[in-house]
């Protein structure tokens, strides 16, 4: 009997540490799925579109699941597109849902994902800010001269570190983006922002505060 | 306990033992593969900083040989070619350092003197090719330059032989403690540590000089934030002014009141009021209706009118686009038929309700003066002599523009056409100089002057 006890205990050790191993996997193979979630209303017009079409069969809810996936490929490889299942610019295109996010111009695009990744939840000003200060950061000697140069530096922004630039902007983002194109800073020539509950850098607090907008302190 | 029994738990015991070992190995030969996978993922990337560092130690080189060559040469025009190469070399040099994972303060002075060698050089260059002498000034602030960008090699160099014993960026990248990656003490004594770095002033790109910039058009004295309020309060008359949340004060190139403002809708507004003269500088708010009712003329006028309640007069409508569902209206003086360029102000109305949703006054605040303008010397038809016979000219004024840095110059606008595009030229009215053409470019979100 004791043998048998020793058997289960072992038994319920192994299936637990199986399940761990299993969680930790699926955790981290869930970042990589990241990229395919779109904004709910555009995948609800996504969803009505590939219904009207014949490809979805699902329920338009706005929820990009296995259905919406399997029809969103269908759709691309019908279409001769990227088959990647994933509703990027190409796609809404072909789709013609070609909503005020289109892509005309790839800084746009560019600075609009950037800022949906730093500040979405953020005040709207808060990211005219956040886009201000990168457009600064272009025109600043110490930053490289690109939108791309900079948005990309390594280590210049977590979330693009952590690959939630990949997120597809939402038409918030775009209109700040839009705005700090046209010439809008908030921030009068700000080159950092950070948010102080989160900060791990000491050297940041060491710049002159220029102001606070929502949760991030923008600074020369 | 029976022997038959103990045969059966032993046997449970093998299959158990058995499954582990096989889990275990599995387990094993997974993490070998990622682990694998992972190394070759590190490898690539560590490829790819290694190429750019070494392309980095190239760039600098050659600028340092060159600009020797530079302080050597006697004749303007090979003096010309060199430094033009010179702030190439510097302008790859600075997309390179850029390209390196160091957290964003290790050589942001470093950085920017990569940028500012090429702004200067270019500068000097342009200078020669238009038949002005490098002055005893320039060739000192030259041979500072070169000493500093001989300090860099040494540096570069000395990081170099790092590498060919093994020192890895990928692997020290990873060690950020929040405020410095371990940065080699080669690289980071570039940033300003051990090296001096002169001060290069010159009308190009990134000069020291552009960065102090004066306010020039708030000459008032400083107002209370009761009063800024209040201003702000008679110019939002849909807001009262109980519901105006002050923020704080902002001190960049502007000392600002802040103020905010959240709607029933839960859209948020933003608003900036200088402490001098209590002035609206800044309004920020976010469209929310989607449906177009308004024309842009409309909107036009809705821009103006709004100007006018923030004190600023005598304006005129001088490019408006439709973007979304917004209208971008930018506004400018008009003195004695010129258009003054440089007090640009930008409104944004949405085509809805007729809302005025964004104000953006800094550049009117930043050079708005009292200016006399001077005739023009040269007469429309010699200004129009002088632009490309391709183009079509359908209208054409006289406009005041800001040259890149700081200078204004007074100019024949034309606007022109050729193949279906539409060009904004300006042709300079005191010595008829081609000073800037401007494209129109359609995009889905409106036209765009490039």
């Amino acid at each position: 009997m004791k043998k048998g006890k020793i058997v289960l205990i072992s038994f319920l050790i192994f299936a637990f540490a199986l399940m761990g191993g299993l969680s930790t996997y699926f955790m981290f193979k869930q970042n990589t799925d990241i990229i395919e979630v779109a904004s709910s209303s555009t995948n609800k017009s996504v969803q009505q579109k590939l219904k009207d079409l014949g490809y979805y069969k699902g329920g338009v809810d706005g929820i990009y699941g296995p259905l919406t996936k399997e029809a969103v490929t269908n759709f691309q490889r019908d279409y001769g597109l990227g088959v990647d299942g994933i509703i990027g610019p190409e796609t809404l295109n072909a789709l013609g849902l070609n909503n005020s996010a289109s892509q005309s111009s790839s800084d746009l695009y560019l600075l609009a994902k950037c800022v949906h990744a730093e500040a979405r939840g953020e005040p709207y000003v808060g990211q005219v800010a956040v886009a201000a200060v990168i457009l600064n950061r272009v025109e600043s000697p110490e930053f490289p001269n690109t939108i791309s140069g900079v948005i990309y530096q390594p280590w210049a922004f977590t979330a693009v570190n952590d690959g939630q630039i990949n997120l597809e902007p939402n038409d918030i983002a775009y209109q700040a983006a839009q705005d700090a194109l046209n010439g809008w800073d908030p921030t009068y020539g700000c080159l950092y922002y950070y948010n102080p509950e989160t900060a791990t850098s000491k050297w940041i607090y060491s710049r002159q505060v220029v102001l606070t907008i929502g949760k991030h302190v923008f600074a020369i | 306990m029976d022997a038959v029994e103990t045969s059966k738990s032993n046997k449970a015991l093998i299959i158990v033992t058995i499954i582990l070992s096989i889990a275990v190995v599995a387990l094993g030969i997974l993490y070998g593969i990622s682990l694998s996978s992972l190394n070759n993922f590190q490898t690539s990337l560590e490829n790819v900083y290694q190429k750019n560092f070494y392309e980095l130690v190239d760039e600098v080189n050659n600028a340092e040989t060159k600009l020797n060559k530079v302080l050597a040469s006697n004749s303007n025009t090979y003096r010309s070619k060199l430094l033009k190469e010179v702030s190439k070399n510097a302008s790859e040099a600075q997309t390179r350092l850029n390209m390196l994972p160091y957290s964003i303060n290790g050589l942001s002075d470093t950085i920017s003197f990569v940028n500012q060698l090429s702004g200067y050089t270019e500068t000097l260059a342009k200078n020669l090719d238009k038949g002005e002498k490098i002055d005893e000034k320039d060739q000192e602030t030259l041979e500072k330059v070169y000493e500093s960008v001989v300090n860099i090699k040494k540096s570069l160099n000395s990081m170099s032989k790092q590498m060919w014993e093994g020192y890895n960026i990928t692997s020290s990248s990873l060690k950020l403690d929040g405020d410095y990656n371990s940065l080699t003490s080669d690289m980071s004594a570039m940033n300003g540590e051990d090296i001096e770095y002169p001060t290069m002033i010159y009308d190009g790109p990134f000069s020291d000089s552009q960065v102090n910039k004066e306010v020039k058009g708030l000459n008032f004295s400083e107002v209370s934030m009761e009063t800024a309020k209040n201003n702000l309060g008679k110019i939002l008359t849909n807001i009262s002014v109980d519901n105006l949340k002050f923020n704080g004060e902002s001190s960049g190139h502007f000392q600002t009141y802040d103020f905010s403002y959240e709607d029933e809708n839960g859209v948020y507004t933003f608003a900036q009021v200088t402490k001098k003269g209590g002035k609206l500088l800044t309004l920020s708010s976010q469209n929310i209706y989607k449906t177009k009712k308004l024309e842009l003329a409309n909107a036009e006028k809705i821009a103006l009118d709004f100007a006018k309640k923030t004190g600023i007069e005598s304006m005129k409508v001088v490019w408006s686009d439709v973007v979304g569902d917004d209208a971008f209206i930018n506004l400018a003086p008009v003195i004695d038929g010129v258009i003054i360029y440089p007090d640009l102000v930008k409104v944004k109305v949405d085509l809805t309700k007729g809302d005025v949703l964004g104000f953006e006054a800094s550049s009117y605040y930043m050079n708005h003066v009292n200016r006399k303008i001077l005739p023009a010397r040269i007469t429309e038809s010699v200004a129009k002599a002088k632009i490309y016979s391709g183009l079509y000219v359908k209208d054409l004024r006289l406009a005041l523009i800001p040259l890149e840095y700081g200078e204004e110059v007074l100019c024949y606008e034309f606007i022109c056409s050729m193949n279906g595009n539409t060009y904004y030229v300006y042709i300079n009215a005191v010595n008829g100089a081609e000073e800037n053409i401007l494209k129109v470019v359609q995009t889905d979100n409106g036209n765009l002057l490039m």
